[in-house]
């Protein structure tokens, strides 16, 4: 049987984990103190 | 028996009170829906990856600095985030986004979108409150020079005439100001970047 030239693999359009990952990774890393100027992010990175 | 779908609100106040749990069940509840908004319009695998990456961040630093208003639902929220991101990408790159009619958004929308403009200006109000605030740590007479050239433009010769001393004196003030600012932000860590 030939190759089908028109079949398409379909793909899911969504995030590779390591991106999430990074996400989640960075939301953990940050602590928002607040101190005399106000509420600050420090990331703890 | 199948778990009850929490709604995205009582995720986003769980998350809010520390549970990050709860941001990872949003991130793969919405990922899709917004990874795919996003690459509509950029075409980009590795540029989609990194608008929704700074998408989540802006979500993230929102939430966490208790500056979410929970007017409208969570997901036209980041959408807005995302597409505020994706203009910002066209606009560094001096390209005119290709913006076709989808469900999330329309051209109309792009051509007169206020909410994102409303958006932007939080982000900006914000750090520029911020900012204040680092000023109000300075001596007195570095913040006074600070805030007459930047705050009420005036030149350093309008500055030495209102302060009483010389124009030299006024710009090694302006000189140690900024070091000093330079300084704190170093110190205590502070981002200052939408």
């Amino acid at each position: 049987m030939g190759k089908n030239y028109f079949f398409q693999e379909k793909t899911t359009l969504e995030p590779k984990r390591k991106t999430i990952n990074f996400i989640l990774n960075y939301s953990k890393s940050i602590k928002v103190q607040k101190t005399a100027l106000g509420k600050l992010i420090f990331d703890l990175n | 028996m199948k778990k009850p779908i929490i709604a995205d609100s009582t995720l986003v106040s769980r998350y809010i009170s520390g549970h990050e749990k709860s941001l990872e069940i949003l991130i793969n509840r919405h990922k899709q829906r917004i990874y795919s908004f996003i690459y509509s319009k950029v075409y980009d695998r590795d540029l989609t990856e990194d608008i929704f990456q700074d998408t989540f961040i802006k979500v993230i630093r929102t939430l966490k600095l208790g500056n979410y208003n929970e007017e409208g639902k969570f997901i036209s929220w980041v959408m807005r985030i995302a597409h505020n991101l994706v203009i910002d990408h066209f606009r560094k790159n001096s390209r005119i986004p290709k913006f076709e009619n989808s469900h999330d958004f329309d051209i109309f929308s792009v051509l007169k979108n206020t909410d994102i403009d409303i958006e932007s200006k939080m982000i900006k109000d914000q750090i520029l409150g911020e900012v204040k605030k680092i000023i109000e740590l300075l001596p007195d007479d570095q913040k006074e020079v600070l805030i007459y050239r930047y705050y009420n433009d005036l030149s350093f010769k309008e500055i030495s005439e209102k302060t009483g001393v010389s124009i030299n004196t006024s710009l090694g003030r302006m000189r140690y100001a900024l070091i000093n600012l330079r300084n704190i932000i170093k110190k205590k860590n502070i981002i200052l970047t939408s």
